[in-house]
This record gives structure tokens, C-alpha cells and sequence, in this order.
């Protein structure tokens, strides 16, 4: 038998009641319930009274269409009921410190699959645990608690079942250290064997911490119901039965029915809801004492982050960096496509020279350059959509800001763009036979970074605002092409109608493709590129110096070129903290 | 004269995978970066199965020696915890799978795998349907692609089995999934029950039927399918976890299996016997079933302890074999003239069912190749129009960008910076076009799923199904191609002729059908979204480079001129320019009081010419061809791999 850890002695236990909740439907979305039809037109929950005590588990029960994740997503904070009210220790809760002690585990497990069950826990406890050094030991005692210790070092993409994938889940709540456990439907999908083991697992925390745990639950077995301290039992939104489960079977032979051999007597309740509606059932309503609590309400209204900023960006960033380098196809497709692609290009402009040929190739070798450096950091949409929920749910717990995520992202891709830039342009830049100098080449590396990062910043921004990743992928392809249509390629600036005139200057390829211009013809500003050659005399029609004339350009406005692409790498990083900043205060789940 | 149903047996069943142990690296410290992992596990779909118990063993024990029977009229549910090897049983017996050792029978004759599927049904615990159609059409079009009946028969037969499922209610209702709303859970499971049975079949298999629904739920599919069973014979195989009382009570036949071995297989009060025998006794409120899974360690255990108990030869245990070998004695005599008469009544339905499958195999598919098409057809076609992001919001983008790009090049000027100018136009219209048909990827991704679902249960050709996503496309993208070529060409102000531009609109229509044959082509190829995009976006971005326009044909490199012939940008590229620019005299550049430079001029530095206008067409044409071939090979060969078949229809 494993001894479970000592409970921390400052953390209260809680005693959770709730007075005549109910919740309708807004009018506005009555329209989108047309098909249940059987249930009340707009009552969801109607007078819920409920009490929820330290170390004990409250089964909310009930078929489907009964209210139970909507009476769970109201004990979670992450709705508000329409009438009535929720009590900690007979003080009504204030929603946002209420989140910090509760923690909520949705039906659908999520995490990042690359890693280890380990590592998802000392992340976690990294970012939330106030000493650092206890880290490596309440990990180690918490995969032991939750009977997880033999596949602390196995990636949850793979190798873990059903039950224990939930028990991952039910562990990073644990390290919040919450007074409360919410769990929807945490036996669902599993099988007898699981379903009771995670429900155990349950019940020795609520025992061995002083936690309060309510969950909803289908159908639970024999043996689950013997764990379960307290039954809720809900029908159509309303209260059948509040009590202790040996005190089932006493109600239901006083409402005259008999449970059969063979049949649990909440199964027995589950097959004869309609007559047991017919009366309240709710045997356990104490009288609420009124004494209010001063300490306890200053303590709720503090909120406040576990870390500081720098230790959240540091822990972020490493995490992130472990599922970048994890995720294969995005490392090796990026870094393969820099290569190949910069070879092909440069065995095909192979010694480009100069001569009117030559500055012909050298403007469609940059065009295509950037079509490629902009479509291709697309690839990274679908991860960025999917990290999404996780991200979400994170920041709305309170674990980490929202901007320390951010900057851990841009910390990440600065040194992996990078390298990708260095592969391209390496590959690219001394088979063409571009100018010949290091400064050169230098500034040419630092332009195609800064693409990248634009282009990453760009996509981030688009990843923020999708729905879903075709949505997303229209976006970004409709948006590039815009951008590229106005670069200055297709149509000159003096061609273009006035109206249209501003998007010259929205586009990110005019001044990358400004800045590479510039870059390689002031390298040949007093070279002679095409000669005219009469009689004995030759006479030099184009200079370097003319090209970036003829097309507008300065060889003063190289960094200015550089500064405005900086300026929308920034400018979209910031748009993508909005719109998820947006997002998150608006995210119920 | 009552139908004969179908007997399974399968006996001595073994079936094994082979599992790479997972590397567990035993100096990882979770704060020390992890070294790469040099192999990766392999994947099998078994891998969920892995025991716990099990240790570096190179070879997993699925099922080991198992035997069971399933009868007509009757259900047989497999019951036991996860890893007991119930899903590759229920396999082994859809004919999905093939076991090491062992035979599966269907009325005492060995079953014929390709044929068996076309009597059984089979329902897979994860609903595999278009989430756009509706229950009545997805029933619907099941039926049409399975039988061959009239129109209105099969109605009638859609309509009473709407009935049967009783989904009368939400016949009209969108079927749905995670991201559309639908219908429930389980009116979900039931719609696919539903395409299961629409073909009548003799047996039906399920794997895990009530998982993830609620009791109610769950209560009413196991009272449906107890229904099919009594009212028309069907033999119902059924995997379950944690069944209720009342479920329980629906069961014939329970099988139980642990670690991959059988138990026990009988009725639910057999198995409350056996249990007792045991010395394990069920408490009042719990259903024996429920409690046998529960119990699998003591009964293993106390197997070992009999198996010991033997070995070791004490006098009371002498006494103890005594006895049972009487009890086996009279067992046996029991169960050999059990076994007789059972002989000499199996014999006779074997004989029919003989005759029945004879009857019914004349035919491999329900319909011919046209039929099949056209009812293809039809259901891609309803599809398309109710994926918003495929056809609302592709025609509002066509539309849109044609107008935006109208307005931009508005009234380009006739000189050579304005000839210049036009030829950019075409070359970003190739490039938008043939990129913005990668959106479609993810949907074709979904249908491949479902088109290996169907076309393993024998629904239909997989050529039916290349030549009827081939159809259903062109008039859509006509349709696109329409709105998008007439803002464009009119306020650009291209070559104002009627002809040029029916031609610069068959351009159009053929650069978004090419496109959407090389996503078709990638998108049987790729396994996910992420590669396939990835593959896509590379392919175009290397056809966009050898296209002609960044760089002159005449002045790429010997060794990769070859790619600009297999470019898909070039042909449509050249057929843009000569369209524009052929039999024009028109004066791009004048110089010293005449002309220097023609339209045709152009063309001609190019090496362009009248000529190729229509054999461009045709390059294009045979494009679409190669690609729509290749898809259909690749998607053949996946049907066939996953089918184990070496032969298709």
C-alpha cells in the first residue's frame, strides 16, 4: 500500500454549494436547438441545489440532453447561471480567483504528443510550483500517486491507452493544487477496468488532499458506485435525487418502487426518471449558515501569476523548442527544402553574368526567392491551428500570460529561421555568382532572416484568426498573392490605378525585393552592364548605378528597406497577441 | 419456408503481431535533453492492445487458441477489459483480418473472405460517414450502390429501414460530425448501423456498438439489434465493455476473453455457474457480466492453482480428479450425442446455405460501371455544394479576385511596357489559380477514408469512383472559370475578340481542372495534410520556376530543360501569350518614324507561333489524364493492400 503524500497544511478545504441555479438558453441561439426537441424550450437547468464537501466525490448523473456538462461548465466559472448563485464556505465566489483554486478536465484529452508524460508534468509544475527545487520531487511522487511512473518516459503520441492518457490529464490539473476537481465524463471511452481505476485514483486524492471532486458520469459500474460518496441525479435539467447512495435504494422503495437482482439501484433510477420526476428527491439540503469570512473573501481576490516573466518566457521556449525539433516533418522539410531549393536555383542562374540578360534573371531570381521564403513557411499553419486549444487553455487557467507565450515562440524560430536562412543563402548565393563580397553577402543572409520572421510572424497572425486550417490556408494563400501581385513585379508602381496605390506600399515583397535590388546593384553601381559599341568607340549605355535609378531605387534606402520589414514582423506578432488575447477571454472551454 | 441464417465458428484461433519494443532511455533525466530516438516504434493498429504485462517480448500474443460460434437468430456479445484481444477477434471474423493459425467457417464450409463481405456487414466503432448528407440520403445512396433494385423499391426499403433504426424523426436532419452539427451520438451510431444492414446482410459485426453513448442510448441500439436477430435471422457479433443489466439480458451468447484466450463462451447463466463453480459469487446488484470481467484475475489465477493442484498428485486431490473425471465422462457422452444430432441438422443447412451462396455470388457488384458513376456523381456532387469552404467560398473568391485583378490592370496601355505588363497578369493568374486549389486537400483526405471503408465492404469499383470524381468537377469548375474570365478579360482590356476570349476562358477552366487533378493525384499519395501540403506547395513551386517567365527557356540549363517540358505552367502560359499576341500588328515601340517592335514580334523572339495554340491544349489535356491515372493506381493499389485482395473487380 503507497503511503500518499502528506497534504500541504496551508491549503483550506472547501465546501462548494450552489442556491437555485438555473440557466436558459439566449434567445439568440434558440434557433440552432431545434432538434432536441423533447426538451423544455428554454430551460437548460431549473433550481439546482447542490452541496459538494472536502475529500468526498459528487457523481452528477444523468442521461444525455439532462444538463449535466452544462450545470459542470457553471461549477467551473466558465459560464454564469441566469439565476442563482455558487458558495465557497457560504461566501458567493468570485469567478476569476474561483478559477485559480478550481481545475477543470475536459471530456477530450489534449496535449502535445512529442512528449513524454515526464516531461508534461515538469513543465507544468516548472511554471505553477513556487520552489523550483521540490519540482523533480512532486513529479516523481505524482506519477507514483497516479500509478504512472512505468511510462514517465513515453511520448503520449504513442504507447499510452485510454485510461492512462486520462490520468495525464487529471495529474496536470493536480499540479494547480486545486481546492476544487471538476471532471466531465472522466470514465467515458474507457473500459470497466480503467474506468474504476481513474475513479479510484480520484477518490484517494479527494481522501488523501482534502479535495473536493465533481464529475459527471453515464453509466458508472458496481463498483465505481461504491467509491462515490454523493449522487446527483438529474433529469431534463432538474434535481431527481441529491444524496448518498445508500440512501437510493431507501428513497426509491419510499416512492414505491423495488430494485430488481442484477441491477445497481442508480440503474435502476436511470430507467424510471419519469415517474421519480414527479417530486424533488433532494434529501440533503442543510441550512447554509451565514457567517461570513472576511480572510477567506481578501484570499479570493487576489490573482496573481506563480512566476516571474522571464522564468515563464524561459520554460515556454523550451518547451516549444522540444516540439519543434520533435516534429520532424517541420524540421527536416524546412531545412531540406532551403537546400534543395537554393541548389536548384543556383545550378539554374548558374553564373548569371551581367548584360540586359543578366538583369532580367537577376529580378526573376529574387522573385522567385521570395514566393518561395513566403508560401513556405505555410507548412507551419496546421501545427500552429493545433497547439491552438492547448494554448487557450492554458492561459485562460492562469498558468502562464498570454505574452510570455509569445515571446517564447519568437525566442524559438530567431535561431531556427536563422539556420534556415544561412542553408538558403549559402546554397544559393556563390553558384549564381551574386556580388562577390562578404559585406554583401552578409546583408543578403540578414534580408532572407528577416523574410522568414516576417513571413513566421505573418502566418502566426493568420493561425490566431482560422477557425480551421482550410480556412486558414485560403487565407494565407489569398493574402500572399495580394502581396505579391502588388510587389511591383507584375505591374509597375506608374501602371497601377490610383485607388490601388496603397497596397504597393502594404506589400511585405516590394521592400524585400527592393532591399535585394539594391543590395546587388550597388555592389555594380559603376560597373557597365551593356555597352554600345560604334564605330571604334564604345559607349556605356547601363550602369548598376542606372538600374536602381530606372526602377526608383537609392542605395540610401538599403536599411530603410530592412526597418520596414522588422516593422511588420513586429506589427503581426503583435496583431496574433490580440486576436488570441480576444480569443482567450472569450474561450469557455 | 423460413430464410436459413448464417453459422460462424472459428476454432484454434492464434493470431500475432510483431512489436518493436519502445527505446526507454534509462540515463534520461527529465531535465537533460533527451537524445533522439534512433528508431521509432512501429505502429500497428494493435498497438492499443499491447499488455501491460508484457516485456520486451518481440512477438505479442493476440489471441491465443480461441474458439467460439455465433448463431443465426441469436447475439453473441465478446466481453472482456482492454487488450483481451476483442477488436482483432472481431476482425479475424469480418474477414478484415488473417491469422497465423485456425479457420473461420460459415455454415461448417471454410469462408470464402471476398464473398463473405458481401453477406456480412460490418460497423467499426468510429462512424465513418459525409457529415453534409442526410440520414435518408446517406441510407440511400448506401442502397443504390449495394442493390440492385428499382427506384422506388429501393425507396421503400430506405424508408422502412428509417423505421427499423427509428430515425424517423431526423430522416431530413444533416448526418454531422465534430464540426457540423447533426444528429446525436447515437442516432450517429445508428445511421451507421443503418448502411450496414441496407444490403440485408446474414451476419452482422460490431465492434464496441454503445461506446460513448449513454445508457438510454445504448439500451435502444442493443434493443434494435436484438430485434434484427429475432424478426430476420441474422447472425450479430458484438464486442462490448461494461454492458448494464439490461443489456446484458438482450445477450444469447457471451464470450469471454482475457489476455487473449477464452474463458468461457455460453449463455449469461452458464456464465453465473461457472463463476460459482469458481467460488466466486456475484453481489446482489451486480450483473454477472459486470462481475466475470472483474473477476478475470481470481479465475486465472485459480486456473494455475487447478493446474498445480494436478501436477502435485496428493491423495485428496486424487478424490477430487475422481470426481471430475466422471463429471467428464458424462459430459462427454452428453456433449457426442449432442454432437450428433447437431451433425446431422448442420448438415442440412449447410446444404442450403451452400445453395444460397451459389445463388448470390453470380453477381460481384450491385450495379455496372455506369451506374455505379452516376450514383457517385450524384453524392460528390451534393457534397461539394454543402461544403461551404469549397463552393460558396470559392465562387465568392473567383468572382472577387477576377474583379480585383480587372481593376488593377485596368486598360493597359498598347506599347511594350504595357505588352510587358499583360504577360505579368498571366503569369500571377497561373500562379493563383494553381495554388488555391490546395484548400480542397483536406476534404479529398476525408473521402479517401471513407472511399477504403466502402470499397473494401464491396460497395463498389474503385475506377467508379477516379471517372466519377473526374466527372463531377468539370461543370463546377467551368462555372468558375466563367465568372472569373469575364471581369478579368473585359476591364483589362485583352484582345478584343469573342474568340480569344471563349479561348482564354477554356484556359481558365483547364488550369483549374489540372490543378485539381494534381491535388486529387497528391492527396491519394500523401498521408496527412501537413506532407501534402508541403509535397503540393514544392511541386507547383518548382513548375512555377521552370515556367518560362522568371527565366527563358532558351537561356535554362541544358541538364534542367527537361523540367520545363513537364512544367504544368508552361503550356497555359503559352497558350495565354499566343492568344493575346498572335496575328497582331499592333506597335509596341516606334523608333526613328517606324516600327520596331510587333506584338508578333514578341512572339516570335519567344520562338512561339500560331501553331502551337491547340497542341498546348492538348499537352494540357493529357496532363489531366496522367494525373487522374495516377490517383486511381494509387488509390487501387491502398484499396487492395488494405483488403489483403489480389484481385479487383
Amino acid at each position: 500500500m503507497e503511503i500518499p503524500p502528506s497534504p500541504p497544511p496551508e491549503t483550506a478545504a472547501y465546501t462548494l454549494t450552489t442556491s437555485s441555479i438555473s440557466y436558459t438558453i439566449p434567445k439568440t441561439s434558440l434557433s440552432l436547438l431545434r432538434f432536441p426537441a423533447t426538451e423544455p424550450p428554454s430551460f437548460i437547468l431549473r433550481n439546482i441545489t447542490l452541496t459538494a464537501h472536502p475529500t468526498e466525490i459528487l457523481a452528477v448523473v444523468g442521461p444525455s440532453g439532462a444538463g449535466k456538462s452544462t450545470l459542470l461548465d457553471i461549477l467551473a466559472s466558465k459560464t454564469s447561471p441566469t439565476s442563482g448563485s455558487i458558495l465557497l464556505n457560504s461566501i458567493p465566489i468570485n469567478p476569476s480567483s474561483y478559477r485559480k483554486i478550481s481545475s477543470y478536465v475536459p471530456q477530450h484529452d489534449s496535449f502535445f504528443p512529442l512528449l513524454t508524460v515526464s516531461e508534461t508534468f515538469s513543465f507544468a509544475a516548472c511554471l505553477l510550483l513556487p520552489n523550483p527545487s521540490i519540482v523533480s520531487e512532486t513529479v516523481t511522487s505524482l506519477l507514483s500517486e497516479l500509478n504512472l511512473t512505468h511510462l514517465s518516459h513515453t511520448r503520449l503520441a504513442q504507447g499510452l491507452s485510454g485510461g492512462e492518457r486520462r490520468r495525464v490529464s487529471i495529474g496536470l490539473s493536480l499540479l494547480h493544487d486545486p481546492c476544487f476537481l471538476l471532471l466531465d465524463e472522466p470514465t467515458s471511452g474507457l473500459d470497466s477496468k480503467s474506468a474504476f481505476d481513474v475513479i479510484h485514483i480520484l477518490k484517494s486524492i479527494a481522501v488523501s488532499r482534502q479535495r473536493t471532486v465533481i464529475l459527471s458520469i453515464h453509466q458508472p459500474s458496481f463498483k465505481i458506485l461504491s467509491i462515490i460518496d454523493r449522487l446527483l441525479l438529474l433529469s431534463k435539467g432538474t434535481v431527481v435525487y441529491h444524496g448518498r447512495l445508500d440512501s437510493l435504494e431507501g428513497f426509491l422503495l419510499f416512492k414505491g418502487f423495488t430494485v430488481p437482482p442484477q441491477l445497481n439501484s442508480l440503474e435502476y433510477a436511470m430507467e424510471i426518471l419519469q415517474e421519480l420526476r414527479e417530486s424533488d428527491g433532494n434529501t440533503d439540503a442543510t441550512a447554509l449558515p451565514s457567517i461570513e469570512n472576511r480572510k477567506q473573501r481578501e484570499k479570493q481576490s487576489i490573482v496573481r501569476y506563480r512566476k516571474s516573466r522571464i522564468t515563464e518566457i524561459s520554460l515556454l521556449a523550451r518547451r516549444f523548442w522540444k516540439i519543434i525539433y520533435r516534429t520532424r516533418q517541420l524540421l527536416l522539410t524546412n531545412a531540406l527544402e532551403a537546400l534543395v531549393v537554393g541548389l536548384v536555383l543556383g545550378t539554374i542562374y548558374i553564373n548569371i553574368g551581367i548584360g540586359k540578360a543578366g538583369i532580367e534573371k537577376r529580378f526573376g531570381m529574387f522573385a522567385f526567392t521570395l514566393t518561395f521564403l513566403l508560401s513556405s513557411t505555410t507548412e507551419t499553419l496546421p501545427i500552429f491551428i493545433n497547439e491552438r486549444p492547448i494554448l487557450l487553455r492554458e492561459t485562460s487557467s492562469g498558468i502562464y500570460r498570454l505574452s510570455s507565450h509569445i515571446l517564447a515562440n519568437t525566442l524559438v524560430f530567431l535561431p531556427y529561421l536563422f539556420v534556415i536562412s544561412i542553408i538558403y543563402s549559402v546554397s544559393v548565393y556563390f553558384l549564381i555568382g551574386l556580388c562577390p563580397t562578404w559585406q554583401a553577402f552578409g546583408y543578403f543572409v540578414l534580408v532572407i532572416w528577416i523574410i522568414l520572421l516576417m513571413a513566421n510572424s505573418f502566418v502566426l497572425f493568420l493561425s490566431s484568426l482560422a477557425p480551421n486550417y482550410i480556412t486558414g490556408t485560403s487565407l494565407v494563400t489569398i493574402l500572399l498573392a495580394a502581396f505579391f501581385l502588388f510587389s511591383g513585379y507584375f505591374i509597375s508602381k506608374e501602371s497601377l490605378p490610383k485607388y490601388w496605390l496603397f497596397m504597393y506600399f502594404f506589400s511585405m515583397y516590394k521592400y524585400a525585393l527592393d532591399a535585394l535590388l539594391i543590395n546587388e546593384y550597388s555592389c555594380l553601381a559603376s560597373k557597365c552592364l551593356v555597352w554600345l559599341e560604334e564605330a571604334q568607340t564604345k559607349i556605356c549605355m547601363v550602369t548598376g548605378g542606372d538600374v536602381l535609378k530606372k526602377k526608383g531605387l537609392h542605395e540610401k534606402q538599403r536599411w530603410f528597406n530592412v526597418y520596414v520589414l522588422l516593422g511588420f514582423f513586429v506589427l503581426y506578432r503583435v496583431l496574433c497577441f490580440l486576436a488570441l488575447l480576444r480569443r482567450v477571454s472569450g474561450s469557455k472551454r | 419456408m423460413e430464410k436459413q441464417g448464417c453459422e460462424i465458428e472459428a476454432l484454434d484461433i492464434d493470431y500475432n503481431i510483431f512489436v518493436r519494443k519502445i527505446n526507454v532511455n534509462p540515463f534520461g533525466i527529465f531535465r537533460r535533453k533527451p537524445r533522439p530516438e534512433a528508431d521509432q516504434p512501429v505502429k500497428t493498429e494493435e498497438e492499443s492492445l499491447k499488455l501491460e504485462d508484457e516485456t520486451g517480448n518481440k512477438v505479442k500474443h493476440v489471441l491465443k487458441g480461441v474458439t467460439c460460434r455465433a448463431k443465426p437468430w441469436e447475439i453473441l456479445a465478446i466481453v472482456g477489459p482492454s487488450g483481451a484481444g476483442k477488436s482483432s477477434l472481431l476482425e479475424i471474423l469480418a474477414a478484415r483480418l488473417i491469422p497465423q493459425t485456425g479457420s473461420v467457417y460459415v455454415n461448417k464450409r471454410p469462408v470464402d473472405r471476398a464473398n463473405f463481405k458481401k453477406i456480412s456487414g460490418y460497423v467499426t466503432q468510429k462512424d465513418t460517414l459525409f457529415p453534409l448528407l442526410t440520414v435518408e440520403e446517406t441510407l440511400l445512396f448506401s442502397a443504390k450502390l449495394r442493390l440492385k433494385l428499382p427506384a422506388d423499391e429501393l425507396r421503400s426499403r430506405v424508408k422502412s429501414l428509417v423505421h427499423e433504426l427509428g430515425l424517423e424523426a431526423v430522416a431530413t436532419a444533416r448526418v454531422g460530425d465534430d464540426s457540423v452539427r447533426g444528429i446525436s451520438g447515437g442516432e450517429r451510431r445508428r445511421v451507421s448501423i443503418g448502411v450496414e444492414v441496407i444490403h440485408d446482410p446474414k451476419v452482422l459485426i460490431l465492434d464496441e456498438p454503445t461506446s460513448g453513448l449513454d445508457s438510454t442510448s445504448a439500451l435502444l441500439i442493443i434493443d434494435m439489434l436484438k430485434h434484427m436477430a429475432e424478426t430476420r435471422g441474422r447472425t450479430i457479433i458484438l464486442t462490448i465493455h461494461q454492458p448494464g443489466f439490461r443489456i446484458v439480458k438482450q445477450f444469447n451468447s457471451v464470450l469471454l476473453l482475457a489476455n487473449g484466450s477464452t474463458l468461457k463462451q455460453g449463455s449469461v447463466d452458464q456464465l453465473g455457474v461457472y463463476l460459482r463453480s469458481n467460488g466466486l459469487h456475484p453481489p446482489l446488484h451486480e450483473n454477472i457480466v459486470e462481475f466475470a470481467i472483474e473477476s478475470i484475475e481470481s479465475i486465472t489465477k485459480q486456473q494455475r492453482l487447478q493446474e498445480s493442484r494436478r501436477a502435485a498428485h496428493v491423495l485428496t486431490p486424487q478424490t477430487t480428479l475422481q470426481e471430475k473425471r466422471s463429471e467428464d465422462s458424462q459430459g462427454e457422452s452428453k456433449s457426442g450425442k449432442f454432437t450428433l444430432q447437431q451433425l446431422f441438422q448442420q448438415t442440412r443447412v449447410a446444404d442450403v446455405g451452400t445453395m444460397n451462396i451459389a445463388t448470390e455470388f453470380t453477381r460481384d457488384f450491385a450495379n455496372s460501371r455506369l451506374e455505379e458513376t452516376m450514383i457517385l456523381t450524384h453524392r460528390f456532387s451534393k457534397n461539394i455544394f454543402r461544403t461551404k469552404e469549397l463552393f460558396a467560398c470559392r465562387t465568392v473568391q473567383m468572382l472577387g479576385s477576377g474583379i480585383v485583378l480587372g481593376l488593377i490592370f485596368h486598360n493597359l496601355k498598347d506599347d511594350l511596357k504595357g505588352a510587358r505588363e499583360r504577360v505579368g497578369l498571366f503569369a500571377f493568374i497561373l500562379t493563383f489559380l494553381l495554388t488555391s486549389t490546395i484548400e480542397a486537400l483536406p476534404i479529398f483526405l476525408q473521402e479517401r477514408e471513407i472511399l477504403m471503408k466502402e470499397t473494401s465492404s464491396g460497395s463498389y469499383r474503385v475506377s467508379s469512383y477516379a471517372v466519377a470524381n473526374g466527372l463531377v468537377y468539370l461543370p463546377f469548375l467551368l462555372i468558375l472559370a466563367i465568372l472569373f474570365s469575364t471581369p478579368v478579360y473585359w476591364l483589362v482590356g485583352l484582345n478584343p475578340s469573342f474568340m480569344a476570349f471563349l479561348h482564354f476562358s477554356l484556359l481558365i477552366w483547364l488550369i483549374l481542372y489540372t490543378a485539381n487533378s494534381v491535388v486529387v493525384c497528391f492527396s491519394a499519395l500523401v498521408p496527412n495534410f501537413i506532407v501534402g501540403n508541403s509535397v503540393i506547395s514544392g511541386v507547383m513551386g518548382s513548375f512555377f520556376l521552370f515556367s518560362g517567365y522568371f527565366i527563358s527557356n532558351h537561356e535554362i540549363p541544358g541538364y534542367w530543360i527537361f523540367m520545363h517540358y513537364i512544367s504544368l505552367f508552361k503550356y497555359p502560359f503559352e497558350g495565354f501569350l499566343i492568344n493575346e499576341f498572335s496575328k497582331s500588328n499592333k506597335c509596341l515601340e516606334y523608333g526613328f518614324g517606324k516600327c520596331l517592335v510587333t506584338e508578333e514580334d514578341l512572339l516570335k523572339e519567344e520562338r512561339y507561333g500560331e501553331e502551337s495554340r491547340w497542341r498546348n491544349v492538348v499537352i494540357m489535356l493529357c496532363f489531366v489524364l496522367l494525373y487522374r491515372f495516377i490517383s486511381y493506381v494509387i488509390l487501387r493499389c491502398r484499396c487492395s493492400q488494405r483488403s489483403f485482395k489480389t484481385t479487383l473487380a
